[in-house]
């Protein structure tokens, strides 16, 4: 690993902004060119770019880029993501460490919005920026799907209740403080996919406090295609092993589990359901019974999917496209857990030592003193009545924040609305 | 047949305070629309005898049981100051588009209400579509300097769409009829959803401003715009984009300005003003959810449509509808290769329009009257060709 000299200075900038990157450089040059255009002063922060084993010339397009602000290029072997940006924290002083990918084009706003929000908050702190979309070239189902995928994601954030998880934290914009960054080791470098879900839940466990800032924004040119995306999927299902084998009490809200669960249609669900949950049993017993053929056969299916969607058959095309992405992640998954005993035996429920506590909330003491009360305790789960009637729950969730004022009223206000509404009245004895 | 058209808001009346109906004699009763707190959370159709009954707090009663779950949903997160909705934008860079012909007296009356506008940075404009005579830019010279008139000779409201959305100054475009009258809300609660990229079009409520007619009062219960109380979002990619019977009507709706650079001019071929009499906006929001983006229906977004008076001209409404679908759904089939119409139009011929015809034939009450049912499926017969011909009709336009 080398390392250019910084520029010699009174103080260290505010913010850093590192970059890890792989043979990208034209995607690098126009990060590098929003980053130029910052409402931040260029004084405030500074850049590290990590060349992680890059075959192309952006070491020499780094050294030579010309930059208004200080800008240093680190060179690794290939080692992943993971240590790229582990490496680019270590060669920084700055208090506030704000993780950038290389595919993203920062709004004028990006850096000051970051450093504004860690400025108001405290060690803690975790900043999520947004990612707009941009969808370069072709349209089509998959490439709507996934602009759909991460507009949802940010949408949710955005809403008041939302209720922060491990597998809120992108490692595509974020900014957390260094000081809290190195307590808990930085990225595990043993994970070439998902370390940031992996870091997610160790900063929520130590009470970390993450939020969304939608000015703390970047253009995401989004380049995934389906064949990358179904590549991808054989490192998720590694990763989220290694991830259920460390915390066992994910596993229930990783993806197997969802996809196990898949391979049962739900009561009185129509033709279209039971055709879904045939095709996630026989990609379930494919990838571990016979994955030779198995592979195969998806080869075979991958052109199927552009002629159903040529065809306009769109509910088949999304159940051929789902089949697919499970058959890859059930492979991922084999790595980890070779044969089905030894997935029985991983999704067996766990129990959590200590048990989660459940708060219990009355309504009748008033909203807002339940609100004051949750926020100081930040329970795991709560239980909610109102007198004697029982309203509904927030059931604790792993790898999850604890639970603050704004998520009561959040479910009051959206999925126990008729619920408490109902008992409200009736308990006031007239209606409105 | 006349009902008297009420606007309750529930949250405004006192403990125990009755609603106050009088009708006149000629009257059947009443249609009411049913608010919490300004929001729409209901819709009602009261008899003479339900208004009259003996029984204290009658109709009161009747109203919160109609609105039912909205009404509660409504009320808790009035009180929890809390929206299934965006925020209200602090400027609404709207431009509000009238394209009308020959309907003075309606336009005046939609102006009006559009000068009453809530909202920051809006502008307005009359589209004026292959006019006979002068009548519609003397309306819109009353209303001087707030609203900008265009004139637009391609005859259609399509042309007058795409003509409204090439010559407006702000980033989005709300369409509003010449026979309809918006809230003062109207505007705010359309433009507040888009927020969100992936959105291209916003729709609205719309409510009867009348039910004096037989006509009205059958066009309301048979085919009404209204596509309920609650808040929907339709995403392109997880919905049939064929499916945009409840997406909402073109007779409120916004959409970017935008919208033709990304999925395309509205279809000239299509709408009143052409063979094809409707349709247009049907065949816009199926594009838009088939390119993968979003579609909002906003039921706080509200406006009062003027239904159409006689019954000549109901009956030439449902004709026009039936060769608008038909035309619409020919235009997916030959541009886009959407095969699955030929499903829908034989799941709508089987399971609606024939067994709505042999109940209209029978004399049975409460579904849709014979000469109706007739006109629509005589309209639905006449569309292929009428797309056809229009389609022909616009290319030899445009050389």
């Amino acid at each position: 690993m080398t390392l250019e000299p910084q520029e010699n200075r009174i103080s260290p900038p505010a913010i850093a902004v590192i970059i890890p990157t792989h043979n990208r450089r034209d995607g690098l040059l126009r990060t590098l060119d929003a980053l130029g255009k910052q409402e931040l002063k260029p004084e405030r922060f500074e850049v590290v770019v990590v060349a992680d084993g890059c075959e192309d010339d952006t070491v020499a397009l780094v050294r030579a880029y010309a930059a208004p602000y200080p800008l240093t290029c680190l060179e690794q072997a290939a080692s992943g993501p993971a240590t790229a940006r582990n490496n680019g924290a270590k060669a920084t002083r700055a208090p506030v460490l704000l993780f950038l990918d290389d595919d993203i084009e920062a709004a004028p706003t990006l850096v000051r919005a970051h450093l504004e929000a860690q400025t108001s908050g405290d060690d803690k702190t975790v900043v999520i920026g947004y990612l707009p979309t941009v969808l370069t070239g072709q349209e089509g189902l998959f490439r709507a799907a996934l602009r759909g995928w991460w507009e949802d994601m940010f949408q949710n954030m955005a809403q008041p209740g939302h209720r922060f998880t491990y597998a809120d934290l992108l490692s595509g914009n974020f900014s957390v403080k260094a000081t809290t960054f190195w307590l808990l080791g930085g990225f595990d470098t043993d994970l070439r996919c998902h370390e940031d879900y992996e870091l997610g839940y160790r900063l929520i466990h130590a009470g970390g406090q993450l939020q969304f800032a939608r000015e703390a924004m970047g253009w995401h040119h989004e380049r995934t295609d389906i064949d990358r995306s179904l590549r991808r999927k054989q490192e998720e299902g590694k990763a989220d092993i290694v991830l259920g084998k460390r915390y066992p009490e994910l596993r229930p809200g990783l993806v197997f589990s969802v996809l196990w669960k898949n391979r049962t249609p739900p009561p009185g669900g129509g033709v279209f359901w039971h055709l879904f949950a045939a095709s996630s049993r026989l990609v379930c017993y494919a990838a571990f019974a016979a994955p030779g053929i198995g592979d195969a056969i998806a080869r075979i299916a991958r052109p199927l999917l552009d002629f159903l969607e040529q065809c306009r058959l769109r509910h088949i095309w999304r159940l051929l496209l789902n089949a697919l992405m499970a058959y890859w992640y059930w492979r991922g998954v084999t790595t980890g857990l070779p044969t089905r005993a030894d997935l029985d035996t991983f999704l067996k429920p766990v129990t959590v030592p200590g048990g989660a506590d459940t708060e219990m909330v009355d309504l009748a003491e008033g909203i807002a003193a339940a609100e004051a009360r949750i926020n100081r305790t930040r329970p795991a789960s709560i239980q909610i009545h109102y007198g004697a009637q029982y309203v509904g729950e927030l059931p604790a969730l792993p790898g999850a924040e604890g639970l603050r004022g704004i998520h009561l009223r959040a479910a009051l206000a959206t999925t126990l609305a008729e619920t408490y509404g109902n008992i409200a009245e009736q308990y006031n004895g007239e209606a409105v | 047949m006349s009902y008297e058209v009420l606007d309750v808001d529930l949250a405004e009346l006192k403990p125990e305070q009755e609603v106050d109906v009088s009708l006149t004699s000629e009257q059947d009763g009443a249609f009411v629309l049913i608010r919490h707190r300004t929001r729409p959370v209901g819709s009602l159709f009261l008899n003479r005898n339900e208004i009259a009954s003996e029984e204290k707090g009658g109709v009161r009663k009747r109203l919160e049981a109609g609105a039912a779950g909205a009404r509660v949903r409504a009320r808790v997160q009035a009180e929890l100051n809390w929206s299934d909705a965006p925020p209200t934008p602090k400027t609404t860079p709207v431009t509000v588009a009238i394209c009308t012909r020959e309907r003075p007296d309606d336009l005046r009356r939609a102006l009006h209400a559009l000068t009453r506008l809530q909202g920051d940075g809006y502008e307005l404009l009359v589209v004026d579509n292959n006019p006979r005579t002068d009548a519609t830019f003397a309306v819109v010279e009353e209303f001087a300097p707030h609203v900008r008139y265009v004139r637009e000779d391609t005859p259609g409201l399509n042309a007058a769409r795409n003509r409204a959305l090439r010559e407006a100054r702000r980033e989005i475009v709300a369409f509003n009829d010449d026979d309809a009258e918006p809230d003062p809300t109207w505007l705010v609660n359309l433009a507040r959803n888009f927020d969100d990229p992936r959105v291209l079009c916003v729709t609205g409520l719309v409510m009867p401003r009348e039910l004096e007619t037989p006509s009205q009062v059958l066009f309301e219960q048979h085919s009404p715009f209204g596509r309920g109380f609650t808040r929907r979002v339709f995403a392109g990619p997880l919905v049939d984009p064929l499916a945009v019977s409840p997406v909402g009507a073109g007779a409120s709706m916004a959409v970017r300005r935008t919208l033709p650079d990304l999925v395309g001019d509205f279809d000239e071929a299509l709408d009143a003003g052409t063979p094809t009499r409707s349709g247009g906006d049907h065949e816009m929001f199926y594009r838009i959810l088939a390119h993968g983006y979003s579609i909002v229906y906003d039921p706080e977004a509200v406006s009062w449509h003027r239904h159409r008076r006689t019954m000549e001209e109901l009956i030439d409404t449902f004709y026009g509808y039936g060769v608008g679908v038909y035309a619409y759904w020919s235009r997916c089939l030959l541009r886009e290769g959407e095969w699955r119409v030929l499903l829908y139009a034989s799941n709508w011929l089987v399971r609606h329009q024939l067994p709505e015809l042999a109940c209209a034939a029978l004399g049975r009450p409460g579904l849709v009257p014979l000469p109706l049912a007739l006109a629509q499926l005589r309209g639905c017969l006449a569309g292929p060709w009428a797309y056809l011909r229009s389609s022909r009709r616009q290319e030899q336009r445009a050389t």
